[in-house]
Formats: C-alpha cells, sequence, structure tokens
C-alpha cells in the first residue's frame, strides 16, 4: 500500500473515530444531565407521593384526590411506589394496596406483561403482581416459565398463597434444573410453615434423587411430626448428604426414637454425619448421649470434636462438667477441644450453637 | 542523520510495520470483542436486578453463611472504623475474621479495646499449612468477630489462615482498608444462588479519591482533582466494566480482584488457598481454582458482578503508583509463568484456549511492544525514514480509539449503575480519560517494563505502599497493599 493511499484511508478512518467520539461525549452529556434532571423529577414525585400512598394504604383519612394524586404520576412511578410498599406493608395495608394497584390499572397492565415474549417484561409483571399480592391464572402459569429468574419470582410470590395447588407446585420444584429456583422454592417452604409438612413427607417417601438433601433443609426448617419417620428413614440413605440432613432433621425433632438413631449415627463412617449427629444431640438436650459426645472429642475429624464439644456445653452442667473432665483427658485432641469450647464467652458460644 | 543502508529500507522496515500494524489490529479485535460481550452482558445483568429485592436474599433462612477476611498490618489508624464497617454490612448470616499479620504497631490492642476481645484456647484446623498462629480472640460484645493474630508472613499467608478459621460457606475477601458498600455482599452472593457451579465472583473496585468518606463508608462520591487518581478512575471503569464484564460472556476471567471478592470456602482450600511466593496471588488463585475444575471435569463459573462496589483509595503520587503497577506486572509474568503450560492447551477449554492466551499477548507483551514502537519511532526519526504525516496519523488514530474506549465505558457506567450524582464529576472523568493518552500512558508502560525485567531477574518483593487514607494518614505493609484491577489499556 503506498504512502498516499494509507494517508487517505487513515484520514478517513480518523474523520470517523472523531464523529463517534464527539457523539458518544455528547450522549454522556444528554444522558448524564438528563438522568440527573429525571433522577431529581422522580425523587421529588416518589417523595410527595409517598405521603399520598400511606395515607392510602393506613386508612388515616384517605380521600379521592390522594388517588388521583397517584393516578396522575408517570406509571413507571405508580410502579415504583407498588414495589417499594408492597415489599414493606402487611396485614390489611396490603389488600388496601391490592385494591388500590386495580383501580389504577397497575394489576391489569402487570398480567398483561406476564404474557409478554420477553423475559424481562415477564419477571416486571411478576414483580408487580407480587407486590399486588395478587393471585391470577397469568402469574400462577409463570411457575412454569422457561426463565429461571421469572419462576423464582413467582416461587417466591407463592410463599404467600399456601393453597394445596401451590404447595405441591413448590415441592414439585425442589427439583428444579436451576439452582436459583431450588433456593427460592427452599425459603418458600420454609416460609409457607406447617402446612407444606404434609406434602414435603410425601415427597420423602417417593424421591430418592440428591434433592432429598434439599427437602430434609426446609424438613428441618418445619420440625413437624409428620417427618419424624422419612427422617428416620432416611438416616440410613446410601448419600452422606441425605444421610446428615435427616440427622439434622432429628436434632429438630427430638423424641426417644430420634435419640437412639442419633447415637447410631455418631458412629457414621462419614464425619459429616457424626457431625450432624454430635449437633442434634446437643439440640434434643439428650443426656444420655453425654458419654457418647464425649468419646467424640477425640474423633479423627475436627468439625466432629468441635460439634461434640458445643453439643457438651449446650447440654448444662453435665455436659459441662463431662469437658471439664475432658480437660483432664490422655488425648491431647480432646483436651484442646473442650479448652476452646470452656473459653468461648456465653454471646459467642450461643451464636454458635443457635 | 544516520545513513540507512538500502536493505533496512527494503527488508526490515516492512517486516517491523506490517508486525506492529498486526499487533494493533489484534488489539482492536481483542477490544471491540470485549466492549461488545460486556455490553450484552451489562444489559442482562440490568434486566435482572432492576427493581428486585435484596431482602429476599438477606432475609431467608437458605442463604449461605459469608465469613469476610480482613488481613491487617499496621493499620492501628483506621482497623476499629474499618472492622466496625464490616460488621454492619447488610448481610444476615455473616463473620469477619480479622488476620493481624504480625504488625507491630497497636493494630492488636486497638481491637483488643474497641471490640472487648477475649483470648479463647487456640487451636486451628490447619487444613492450609500457615507461620504460626499465636492467638486466637472472641469478641464479647460482637459474636461474630473473630480475630486471630499470627507470625508476619505475609497476605496470603494471612488469609490462609483466614480459610483455616473461617467457617462460612462462602469466604469474602476484602483488603482492610476497602470500603465496601453496605448492600454489597448479597449482591456479590446472588450469582452463587443462581448457579451450583459458580466458585469466585467479583466485585467492582472503585476509586474513592476525591469521594466524602466517613465511618467506612462512602458518602458522596465526587470525582479526583488529582490527574493521577483521576486517570486512574478512567482505567478502573474501562477495566471492570469492559475488561471484566467482557470475560464473563467468553469464560475467560482469570482476575478476582483481592480487595473484594468472594469465594466458595470448600473449592479454596481444595486446590491449597493462596501461593505465598507469588506478588500476583489473586490471580493465581483463580488459575488455580480454575485449573483444578478443568482437571476435575467440573463446570464451573467465576463471574464478576458490576452492581457490587468497594472502594480503594488509588495512589496519587508518581513513585508509589509505578511501584505498584511494576508489582502488578510481575505478578501477571509470575502467575503466567507457573502456569505456562496451560496457554493454548484445548484441555483447559476458554480458558486455555483465549483467556491465557489474550493474557500473554494482549496484557502481558503489550507494554513490550509500545515502548518497540516509541523506540522504532525515535530511531526512524534519527534516520530520516519516518513519513511524519502517517506516524501522526497514526497516532492520532491511536488516540481517538482510547478515547472512544474511555468514553464508552462513562456511558455505560452512566446507564447502568451510576455512581456520580453531578454532571460536573462525569465531565471531569471524561476529562482525564481524554488526557490519558499524554504522559500517563506512556509512563505505566515503562512501570510495567521495568516489572517485567525484574520479574526476569527474580524479584518478588512487594514494594512499600503509602497511602493518605480516609482517616488520619497510614502506611500499608508488605502484603497489604490493594490488588490489580487487571486489563485496563486502549489500543495504541
Amino acid at each position: 500500500m503506498n504512502d498516499s493511499l494509507l494517508l487517505t484511508l487513515g484520514l478517513r478512518v480518523l474523520a470517523v473515530e472523531t464523529a463517534l467520539a464527539t457523539g458518544l461525549v455528547l450522549v454522556v452529556l444528554l444522558a448524564a444531565s438528563f438522568g440527573e434532571w429525571w433522577r431529581r423529577r422522580r425523587a421529588r414525585q416518589l417523595a410527595a407521593a409517598r405521603d399520598v400512598m400511606a395515607r392510602l394504604l393506613t386508612g388515616a383519612s384517605p380521600s379521592a384526590a390522594d388517588e388521583d394524586v397517584l393516578r396522575a404520576l408517570p406509571l413507571g412511578v405508580q410502579e415504583a411506589l407498588v414495589l417499594e410498599f408492597g415489599r414493606a406493608v402487611r396485614g390489611v395495608s396490603v389488600e388496601r394496596l391490592s385494591a388500590l394497584g386495580h383501580r389504577l390499572g397497575i394489576t391489569t397492565r402487570a398480567a398483561d406483561r406476564c404474557a409478554s415474549r420477553f423475559w424481562w417484561s415477564r419477571l416486571q409483571g411478576a414483580r408487580l403482581l407480587g407486590a399486588l399480592d395478587h393471585d391470577c391464572a397469568a402469574l400462577r402459569a409463570r411457575l412454569d416459565d422457561p426463565h429461571p429468574t421469572v419462576r423464582a419470582e413467582v416461587l417466591h410470590w407463592a410463599a404467600g398463597r399456601a393453597d394445596g395447588q401451590v404447595i405441591d407446585a413448590l415441592v414439585a420444584r425442589l427439583v428444579d434444573p436451576a439452582r436459583l429456583c431450588r433456593f427460592t422454592v427452599r425459603d418458600s417452604l420454609l416460609r409457607v410453615g406447617q402446612p407444606a409438612a404434609r406434602a414435603l413427607a410425601q415427597f420423602l417417601e417417593r424421591d430418592d434423587s440428591i434433592a432429598l438433601a434439599d427437602a430434609l433443609f426446609v424438613a428441618r426448617g418445619l420440625a413437624q411430626p409428620e417427618l419424624i419417620a422419612p427422617a428416620i428413614r432416611l438416616c440410613e440413605h446410601p448419600h452422606a448428604i441425605v444421610r446428615a440432613r435427616a440427622v439434622s432433621v432429628l436434632g429438630a425433632l427430638g423424641g426417644d426414637d430420634a435419640a437412639s438413631v442419633l447415637l447410631a449415627r455418631l458412629q457414621d463412617d462419614d464425619a459429616l454425619v457424626r457431625e450432624a449427629a454430635a449437633r442434634a444431640i446437643g439440640e434434643i438436650g439428650h443426656w444420655g448421649g453425654a458419654s457418647a459426645l464425649a468419646d467424640r472429642l477425640g474423633d479423627t475429624s475436627f468439625p466432629v470434636r468441635r460439634e461434640s464439644a458445643i453439643s457438651l456445653r449446650r447440654l448444662g452442667s453435665v455436659g459441662v462438667l463431662v469437658l471439664r473432665r475432658a480437660r483432664q483427658s490422655s488425648n491431647p485432641f480432646a483436651v484442646d477441644m473442650a479448652t476452646q469450647v470452656l473459653d468461648l464467652p456465653d454471646s459467642v458460644f450461643h451464636r454458635i450453637a443457635a | 542523520m544516520i545513513s540507512v543502508p538500502s536493505f533496512v529500507y527494503s527488508m526490515i522496515f516492512p517486516v517491523f510495520d506490517r508486525a506492529i500494524f498486526a499487533y494493533f489490529m489484534l488489539l482492536l479485535l481483542s477490544y471491540g470483542t470485549l466492549v461488545a460481550a460486556a455490553l450484552w452482558e451489562l444489559i442482562g445483568h440490568v434486566l435482572r436486578v432492576r427493581g428486585e429485592s435484596r431482602q429476599w436474599v438477606l432475609g431467608s433462612a437458605v442463604s449461605p453463611s459469608i465469613s469476610i477476611l480482613a488481613p491487617a498490618y499496621n493499620e492501628e489508624a483506621t482497623i476499629a472504623e474499618s472492622v466496625t464497617a464490616l460488621l454492619a454490612l447488610h448481610y444476615a448470616n455473616l463473620e469477619v475474621v480479622v488476620i493481624n499479620d504480625g504488625s507491630p504497631d497497636r493494630t492488636l490492642e486497638v481491637l483488643r479495646d474497641r471490640f472487648a476481645l477475649v483470648p479463647v484456647h487456640t487451636i486451628v484446623w490447619r487444613r492450609l499449612d500457615t507461620k504460626p498462629v499465636r492467638r486466637l480472640y472472641r469478641s464479647k460484645t460482637h459474636p461474630n468477630l473473630v480475630v486471630v493474630d499470627k507470625v508476619n508472613g505475609g497476605k496470603a499467608d494471612a488469609l490462609n489462615v483466614g480459610l483455616n478459621l473461617a467457617t462460612g460457606d462462602l469466604v469474602c475477601v476484602i483488603d482492610a482498608d476497602t470500603i465496601v458498600d453496605a448492600d454489597a455482599l448479597p449482591r456479590l452472593a446472588r450469582p452463587f444462588l443462581a448457579d451450583a457451579a459458580t466458585i469466585a465472583t467479583g466485585g467492582m473496585i472503585r476509586v474513592a479519591n476525591g469521594s466524602q468518606v466517613s465511618g467506612g463508608r462512602v458518602l458522596e462520591v465526587k470525582a479526583p482533582r488529582n490527574p493521577l487518581a483521576g486517570m486512574q478512575v478512567s482505567e478502573y471503569l474501562r477495566a471492570f466494566l469492559f475488561g471484566r464484564l467482557g470475560w464473563n460472556e467468553l469464560g475467560g476471567t482469570l482476575i478476582i480482584s483481592g480487595a473484594f471478592g468472594l469465594f466458595h470456602r470448600e473449592a479454596m482450600i481444595a486446590c491449597g488457598g493462596y501461593t505465598h511466593d507469588t506478588v500476583g496471588e489473586d490471580m493465581e488463585l483463580v488459575l488455580k481454582l480454575r485449573r483444578r475444575a478443568y482437571e476435575a471435569g467440573q463446570r464451573h463459573r467465576v463471574l464478576f458482578v458490576p452492581d457490587a462496589v468497594a472502594w480503594t483509595e488509588v495512589p496519587e503520587t508518581v513513585a508509589v503508583l509505578g511501584r505498584q503497577r511494576d508489582r502488578w506486572h510481575r505478578g501477571l509474568a509470575d502467575v503466567l509463568w507457573r502456569h505456562r503450560r496451560l496457554i493454548g492447551n484445548p484441555k483447559y477449554g476458554a480458558m486455555g484456549l483465549v483467556g491465557l492466551p489474550y493474557f500473554l499477548i494482549v496484557e502481558l507483551l503489550a507494554p513490550v511492544t509500545e515502548l518497540l514502537g516509541w523506540v522504532a519511532l525515535a530511531v526512524w526519526v534519527l534516520m530520516g525514514a519516518l513519513n511524519a504525516k502517517i506516524a501522526l496519523l497514526f497516532f492520532a488514530l491511536a488516540y481517538g480509539l482510547n478515547a472512544i474506549h474511555g468514553t464508552l465505558a462513562v456511558l455505560a457506567d452512566e446507564l447502568s449503575f451510576p455512581r456520580y450524582r453531578r454532571t460536573r464529576d462525569r465531565l471531569i472523568v471524561i476529562g482525564w480519560s481524554m488526557l490519558e493518552t499524554f504522559g500517563y500512558r506512556q509512563l505505566t508502560v515503562l512501570w510495567r517494563v521495568r516489572g517485567l525485567w525484574k520479574f526476569l531477574r527474580g524479584r518478588t518483593d512487594w514494594g512499600k505502599m503509602e497511602r493518605r487514607g480516609f482517616a488520619p494518614p497510614t502506611v500499608a505493609a508488605p502484603g497489604a497493599a490493594s490488588s490489580p484491577p487487571g486489563p485496563v489499556r486502549a489500543p495504541a
């Protein structure tokens, strides 16, 4: 390529670059100044509307004029308010918010969005309906949305709608391929609480996948009697993580049957299970397990030794006595762990044991 | 003017010209791809998190527990404020592990007084080999605070002690002088909830110089007036928003800044924790994590999260900045040398075939090529072989690309997660970005070449890092300096 051609070509590229750079700077300036103006305006609108919204939701002398003020706001601000208040209010205020959303047309628009072909639009629709605590077929259909973020949003909403259909859908999603959804399902089932226990027990009886570990995590949080039988059965499961979780369910439930299973699990081949069993014995306050826990102070696994010592201290005076005796033990591991746990300030111990 | 043999004109100059041109085109292609991938990723991320409630993650009993590891060396002036800010971060299941790396000053005494520390019998589960631990402390007033006093061994050793002590599912690594946004942790933890294959996430490091800082929080973000700090703002924006984010899409993320990163604890321990004898321990750790995952045939993800923000004070003097850049480049060279067998190896997927070759050719060798370009320019001037118009044009083209790259980064920042509240500050950042090419850029080239030279000569020291500090002036010591933002350069 000769010099003059190179120069001509270079100058043309430079002209394009200059135009592009100038354009970008202008766009930044526009975006910055418009953005600043827009943010200030929106902040002003939100600040004024929050008072109105609070009056409408608390029932403190609301008026039609208040509602008109909200109606006059841009749709984006109305939706931002609904999301903000939807997360903050409870009880009768939620019903008022739901009714208000209906009157302002937000509910209809959000339901329409739930049918959008774009996932982000469906997500926003689901968030708005969730904030309005609105139950409709459009939202329920999104429990099977192809996009995990949308599905997770609806699974989160579902915790507030604990009917049989929703609970079954939640439990079925314990095997969802997306981790975000499995995380949300566990959270939602814990928030549903006792009504979910039966469906969960059935799941524990019929499923044999690794999803059992997630289900048992929820079972521990629910701590309902119908979960004892499947938990005891799953203490024999071939997967160590499932056995460990089953053991921890027993720690939350207690009972004579549980105590004998836990003592047996203290001898499990897997350290994860022994650790969970040691913790569970402390949780159920089973004094009879003190000597077995004392033996575990010399376990080959550090976490098992630590949990055994913490459980002993948790047992109260009997356990503390055992720990003090362990300080004279010939096993240096037992001595160290007993000494450390006895040294822990009460506040730290309670946090660890919680 | 020097007389030039004819074969130089006919053979050497054209070859050299073409080599430089080819390298320039490679840089353009790399940066173009990274910018496109980053913008795509950024749009998706903004759509996902817009309007999301973080209370959901914060308040859930299912959320993973996090242990923050904060190594400290001679931080008596700021440690109490830093730890208080860490304890106040918005995350329910949080543990803070402060590792006093044998500070000769009053760091430990300050901690003991401020947080009512009591010694407990010192036993540590030594899953990683470290220098001896002197004493373990727990706080009567803050049950989630653990303080460990150990024999000095550098940042990597301190972090390994922290790893031995941490109990969280995830481990957050920060520098003791890093200011973390109160809601940054749930943002950084989100990818771990979304995908079980996530083994590490890194947050956005922003420059705090010039901003109003109080009580361990950045209260008002302002653009720095100091030229060196100002130009680093633009560099950091480009490095994180384009460099890091672009690699999310391309699967070649190799750097999680040691100033603010979140890791899967068991994965970290399984790969042996931090390596002691390198100054690039952040990148080394990520490479080890990914290498191990590839070798075990495990699907894994290392991600950058643009809305999880931590703030750092960048050097404002030429000497300190020079030492920092020299060290970063030595670290890069060292890590690439240690893992040289992975470069171009298809067994290591995108990391081996794309990420590592990029870091070798574009990141490591860029300063050498640029320096060669400047030297060649001088030689040609002396030989009278230079077409001044073309040289000037080439410089203008490179400058233009740099300006576009920098402005695009400011625009992407503005349209995604803006921090500057005043137009004036944005203008100042753009201004610094435009001035970078004149002097600053050439200095960074020299520092990085110096780093490479030192690496070849086997130097592994950290160099002294002086900081003005957000509070009274402090001096951070070996191992306590901030970490590289990664790729920061524009084509030239």
